[in-house]
């Protein structure tokens, strides 16, 4: 049994090693051939955190935009979410602001359709092209944060920047300083990792899991409110599979 | 759309009718409303109110009028020869549940009823699950109502009908038991809108979106699934799970296997680029989907997907599906105009090649764990890909494929491949996990440990020598190749670490040359090696650092105790740092737990490693000395260096200028010599001691070791050889009383001697007369040999010893007549007794004193008794007996004696007064001389 489950999502562009690198937390191995992935993958392991057992719920989503609205449905009451770049291809890292700007405009709770010139929000470069393709994910995600508005409930989700792909050193795109500033200034947590030697996985994860760890300890959360991805482990003798906690029951009927 | 790979793992064939090639014909006809399978039989209900049996040839077995109108929903228990079904006997009237005993069949093959319920809702059922003990059946409908049905359906009199979930808009169109792993049933309830769970009839709201008619089913292991037209939805009890984003609408889903089948239509191009939004909204109006016919005239896609190993074991499009079903290993596909084809599944190995062909390992792997295959055929597997990546010259990934061979395939067969390839980093990293599997034998260490050296890998090669996880591989072997490649410090560490202390010797004297290091650490060892190392290496110790290497040597020699200072490790170790530090505690640990006992070393055993350092060994002895720790040897070498040195002084006198301070200090050194060797506590082997002298031609100590062992022969030789005359006289007097012979020889000497030397023979003669050595004659014998030699020096001598002769020939005469004149009486006595009468004079018993009287008893002794006195003796007077016992054994031992000898000879030898020794045996043998004669004429030559 555990002390606490933690429900994490991995999201970021298609190939960046979202799969690969839970895989490589909860299997310990790499999988050289991508496959795509089609939806939402799961994966779980015991973690242990100030001597107290903690179960991770991981999931994997697809990266792939067609994917998109099926994905969201995931967001929903996670208590961490990993935020992968690919640090070879920079277009994964210039994705990121679209990424985020949910979360950001779910923090300002301006559900509404945001005015278009908050652009600096969301391009950081001045790359006519990128802000083009910024610009136009930026819009979709408008429509998808009014369309999804109860996807994502938790405005204190913690965030882990994640570089990955760290061994292929010669194919790097984006500088360690880049990341780190960028995560930096959206009060991120930021790590390069390799899901291929295992480099920075476990503490991927497992800063991760402190992090929350101390929110709960500082009393940030209502943990009996699952919309935060935090469970309380059961003494294990009742367990009660899907006894969902009120919240869930009132809203659906 | 993104599709996964699809593979020919199903075979698709037409059921036909027996014997023809046309479809079948039972199938053909029948107007199918419902199926259901599991216990090796296929159920089929229809519009018409039967329940068909079909078995594995698909001839109709059997088949009874159920009800009067259709027969709606189908129930198959598992465990339990029980089929449920649900119909109506009237058209519009409430739908009657009907339990049938299917093991009990009358005569007309028609299934006992055990039971028959009224549903109470006039209402169109849409599902139907039941609990393997039939204690809770649930039934939903069309109005969105699960009515759940409890009790024992055997006995109950009625079986309550209670609402489960309330009507609402949305029609129930899926329900499944969940049982494993919960401590009650849930029940899952899909409906077009929502996802509920039931525990213990409490209702939670696990997902707001819902489900079609068909799209739900229940796995094998109990996980729901629900397909949309987005994608296919796993769930748990608390809500969704996985999810895999197939579009396209869905009609039908069965599970089969570890198979999912789905029969559906292709997303159309529209719906799946523009994501999810556009098919959720079709799926909340999703009433439409409830009408079979509304599919049936559209193309049909069946696919069945593996999900956990991510393909599509088949593909392919029908006119429409009607229904779906699964029994004998097969899945039937009943279509819309009344065919029935039949999907089997390919064995596994067919499945395996199909995979080999198109180079798809890794499914084909992942295909052989999911059948469980044995590990040797997934490593053969595993070795295919290997070699299909080799062979496209994909090395790297190549080698991650041999990995998972390890422990199934030969190494040599991936070795060899990387050698020859000289992929010298794959080799590395194969090899390594040899390493990490405990699997490697030596040449793989060997092997591995030239890859890093080759690589220059100075890192990994740290890695593997200092880790602390255990890699297994032979220690040796390993110091072995590190010292060859040069990697010394690595071959120290190794060697250090597992106490190999020959290597670790071997590899600081003879490739880093740090003898005083390798020094210290002999003296950290055990007694035991730290004996055997000095003996090994002490030679070049001692010739390199000849003084800290004596010191330890004195150590060794007299109280070790193994040196446990942690600084000699820190002062020494340059590239290991810490580590270094480390294992030097260890070894500081070890050494701490051997017994706290003094061990000696035998010093004698160290003499040859001085061979080109006398001084220190001079100093190493005279310790060992002082040390008390003494052996002869260690005396006789010790003496061996004073002279020796001496020796080596002079000779280097004879080549500079030849100095007086030379030769000061060689006389010093020969003092110093014989002090050592008269030292009252020395313990020479005084024989070779001798020789020592003799080779150094060392006057004082030869004169001195002869002496001690009484060679006094020698000793006058000695003298007679240097022509020492006054030192031949003092040591003929000072050993003359132990061997008087020594005058003779000196005489003889003296006598043939060139020089005049009468003053000596004077003296020698002086002695000789002294002690009467030699017999006149043969002093005059040798004395005439000598030219010099006048009457005068002997005239006194002869004299003298003439007179002596005489007097002694008349004390002889004299003794003669006395012995005869005794010899004479004796004889007459004896011839008296033998002759004359004895007259017995005596009057009182010698026994008792009082008068004799009869009987008595007289002796030839004179002495008279008392028969009785004498008891049972008469024979013998007890008075004399005593002295006559005495007399008897006297002549008998001489008797004996007489023959015996070597006690003879031994008896002459030692006595002072060879004549006298001789005469005395004469008197013994008196009787018997004439036998002996020869004998005493040999003794007298001799004499
Ligand atoms: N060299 C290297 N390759 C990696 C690493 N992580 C992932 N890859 C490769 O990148 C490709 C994509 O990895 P995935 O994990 O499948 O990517 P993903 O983020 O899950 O992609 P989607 O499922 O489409 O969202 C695969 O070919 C992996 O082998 C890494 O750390 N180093
Ligand atoms: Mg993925
Ligand atoms: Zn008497
Ligand atoms: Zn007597």
């Amino acid at each position: 049994m555990y002390a606490f489950l933690f429900k994490y999502i991995i999201i970021g562009d298609t190939g960046v090693g979202k799969s690969c690198l839970l895989l490589q937390f909860t299997d310990k191995r790499f999988q050289p051939v991508h496959d795509l992935t089609i939806g939402v993958e799961f994966g779980a392991r015991m973690i242990s955190i100030d001597n107290k057992p903690i179960k991770l719920q991981i999931w994997d989503t697809a990266g792939q935009e067609s994917f998109r609205s099926i994905t969201r449905s995931y967001y929903r009451g996670s208590a961490g979410a990993l935020l992968v770049y690919d640090i070879t291809r920079r277009e994964t890292f210039n994705h990121l602001t679209c990424w985020l700007s949910k979360y950001k405009r779910k923090q300002n709770n301006t559900l509404q359709l945001a005015p278009p010139q908050n652009h600096d929000n969301c391009v950081p470069h001045s790359n006519l092209h990128l802000t083009w393709i910024s610009a136009q994910c930026q819009m979709r995600f408008w429509a998808d944060d009014v369309d999804d508005a109860r996807a994502f409930a938790n405005s204190n989700m913690t965030i882990i920047l994640i570089g990955n792909k760290s061994d292929l050193e010669q194919k790097r795109a984006v500088s360690y300083e880049e990341g780190a500033k960028f995560a930096e200034e959206n009060g991120l947590i930021f790590l390069e990792t390799s899901a291929k030697t295992a480099a920075n996985v476990e503490e991927a994860f497992i800063n991760t899991a402190k992090k929350i760890y101390e929110k709960i300890q500082k009393g940030d959360f209502d943990i009996k409110d699952e919309t935060f991805g935090i469970k309380l482990g059961q003494p294990s003798n009742k367990v009660e599979i899907g006894a969902a906690p009120p919240a869930q029951k009132s809203g659906c009927c | 759309m993104i599709q996964w790979k699809k593979f020919p793992f199903f075979d698709k064939e037409l059921v036909k009718e027996e014997g023809s090639q046309n479809p079948n014909s039972v199938i053909q006809k029948l107007p199918i409303s419902c199926t259901t399978s599991g216990r090796g039989i296929l159920i089929i209900g229809d519009t018409e109110g039967f329940i068909n049996f079909f078995d594995r040839e698909f001839r109709l077995s059997s088949s009874f009028h159920a009800y009067n109108e259709m027969v709606n929903q189908l129930y198959q228990l598992k465990e339990r020869n029980f089929l449920i079904s649900i119909g109506h006997d009237e058209p519009g009237a409430n739908p009657i549940l009907k339990i049938w005993n299917l093991d009990k069949m009358d005569k007309n093959d028609v299934p006992l009823c055990v039971r028959a319920i009224k549903i109470e809702k006039m209402v169109t059922i849409t599902s139907l699950v039941c609990l393997e003990d039939l204690s809770q059946i649930a039934v939903g409908l069309a109005n969105g109502e699960v009515i759940a049905m409890k009790g024992d359906v055997f006995r109950d009199k009625v079986i309550k009908q209670k609402t489960m979930k309330h009507p609402g808009e949305s029609p129930v169109t899926g329900m499944g038991f969940i049982t494993k792993g919960v401590p009650s049933p849930v029940l899952f309830v899909v409906t077009t809108t929502h996802v509920y769970s039931y525990i213990r009839e409490q209702e939670y709201c696990i997902d707001e979106e819902g489900g079609d008619i068909g799209n739900f089913v229940m796995s094998d292991d109990q996980t729901p699934i629900i397909a949309r037209p987005d994608a296919i939805y796993f769930y748990n009890t608390d809500g969704r799970g996985p999810c895999f984003g197939f579009g396209g609408t869905k009609n039908k889903l069965l599970w089969f296997r570890s198979y999912l089948v789905v029969v559906g239509h292709e997303a159309s191009i529209s719906s799946s680029a523009g994501g999810g939004s556009g098919g959720t909204a079709s799926g909340n109006s999703g009433i439409g989907y409830l009408s079979p016919s509304n599919m049936a005239s559209k193309q049909t896609i069946v696919n069945i997907y593996d999900l956990k190993n991510k393909y599509l074991g088949f593909t392919d499009k029908f006119e429409g599906v009607s229904h779906i079903a699964s029994e004998w290993g097969s899945i039937f596909i009943f279509t819309t105009d009344g065919k029935l084809y039949q999907l089997e599944e390919k064995d596994t190995q067919t499945k395996l090649e199909t995979l080999f062909k198109k180079n798809l390992y890794s499914v084909a792997i992942d295909l052989a764990k999911s059948q469980h295959y044995d590990n040797a055929s997934i490593a053969d597997i595993y070795r295919k890909y290997g070699d299909h990546l080799y062979t496209k010259g994909d090395f790297d990934n190549a080698i991650s494929q041999y990995l998972c061979t390890i422990g199934k395939l030969e190494p040599s067969y991936v070795i060899r491949k990387f050698l020859d390839a000289q992929r010298i980093h794959n080799l590395t990293s194969y090899l390594q996990a040899l390493h990490e599997k405990n699997l490697a034998n030596e040449d793989h260490t060997t092997l591995l440990l030239n890859c890093y050296t080759k690589l220059k890998d100075v890192k990994k090669l740290d890695q593997f020598i200092k880790t602390d996880s255990e890699m297994n591989f032979d220690v040796e072997t390993a110091i072995k190749v590190c010292r060859q490649a040069g990697y010394y410090e690595h071959a120290l560490y190794l060697s250090l670490k597992h106490n190999q202390h020959d290597w670790y010797l071997k590899i600081l004297l003879e490739d880093i040359k740090d003898d005083q290091k390798a020094l210290d650490y002999i003296q950290t060892l055990s007694f035991e090696e730290a004996d055997k190392n000095m003996k090994k290496y002490g030679k070049m110790l001692v010739s390199n650092i000849p003084e800290a290497t004596t010191r330890a040597l004195m150590k060794l020699c007299t109280d070790y105790q193994p040196v446990h200072s942690a600084g000699m490790f820190g002062h020494h170790s340059s590239a290991f740092g810490h580590q270094d530090n480390a294992a030097a505690n260890n070894m500081i640990h070890k050494v701490e737990e051997l017994k706290l006992t003094t061990d000696k070393a035998a010093p004698e055993e160290f003499i040859h490693i001085f061979v080109s350092q006398p001084e220190w060994l001079t100093k190493f002895l005279e310790y060992t000395i002082q040390q008390g720790n003494e052996t002869p040897l260690i005396y006789n070498t010790l003496l061996e260096l004073y002279l020796r040195e001496d020796k080596k002084g002079s000779a280097s006198n004879i080549t500079t200028t030849t100095s007086s301070s030379n030769s000061e200090e060689s006389s010093n050194r020969l003092e110093k010599a014989y002090e050592f060797l008269t030292s009252p506590k020395s313990k020479f082997d005084e024989d070779h001691a001798l020789i020592l002298a003799q080779v150094h031609n060392w006057k004082k100590g030869i004169l001195y070791l002869y002496e001690k062992l009484k060679l006094y022969n020698e000793i006058i030789e000695y003298h007679m050889e240097n022509e020492d005359f006054d030192g031949l006289i003092k040591s003929c007097k000072k050993y003359g009383d132990q061997d008087p012979n020594l005058w003779v020889q000196v005489l003889s000497y003296f006598a043939t001697h060139q020089k005049n030397c009468q003053n000596e023979i004077t003296e020698v003669l002086t002695n000789i007369d002294r002690d009467n050595l030699i017999p006149p004659l043969l002093v005059i014998q040798i004395l005439a040999q000598n030219k010099y030699t006048t009457l005068q020096v002997i005239k006194d001598y002869i004299s003298r010893r003439l007179s002596q002769e005489t007097q002694q020939i008349d004390k002889d005469y004299q003794q003669i007549k006395q012995f005869a004149e005794e010899t004479d009486k004796m004889r007459n006595e004896i011839n008296e007794l033998k002759t004359n009468a004895k007259i017995f004079q005596q009057t009182k018993c010698i026994a008792c004193h009082s008068p004799l009287d009869l009987p008595s008893i007289h002796f030839l002794c004179q002495h008279s008794f008392h028969q009785r006195c004498l008891g049972d003796n008469e024979r013998e007077c007890p008075l004399c007996a005593p002295a006559n016992k005495r007399l008897l054994e006297i002549k008998k031992a001489q008797a004996d004696s007489a023959g015996q000898h070597d006690q003879f000879f031994k008896l002459l030898e030692s006595s002072q007064d060879g004549f006298s020794t001789v005469s005395e045996y004469f008197g013994r043998v008196k009787n018997t001389v004439t036998n002996h004669s020869q004998k005493i004429n040999t003794l007298l030559s001799i004499l």
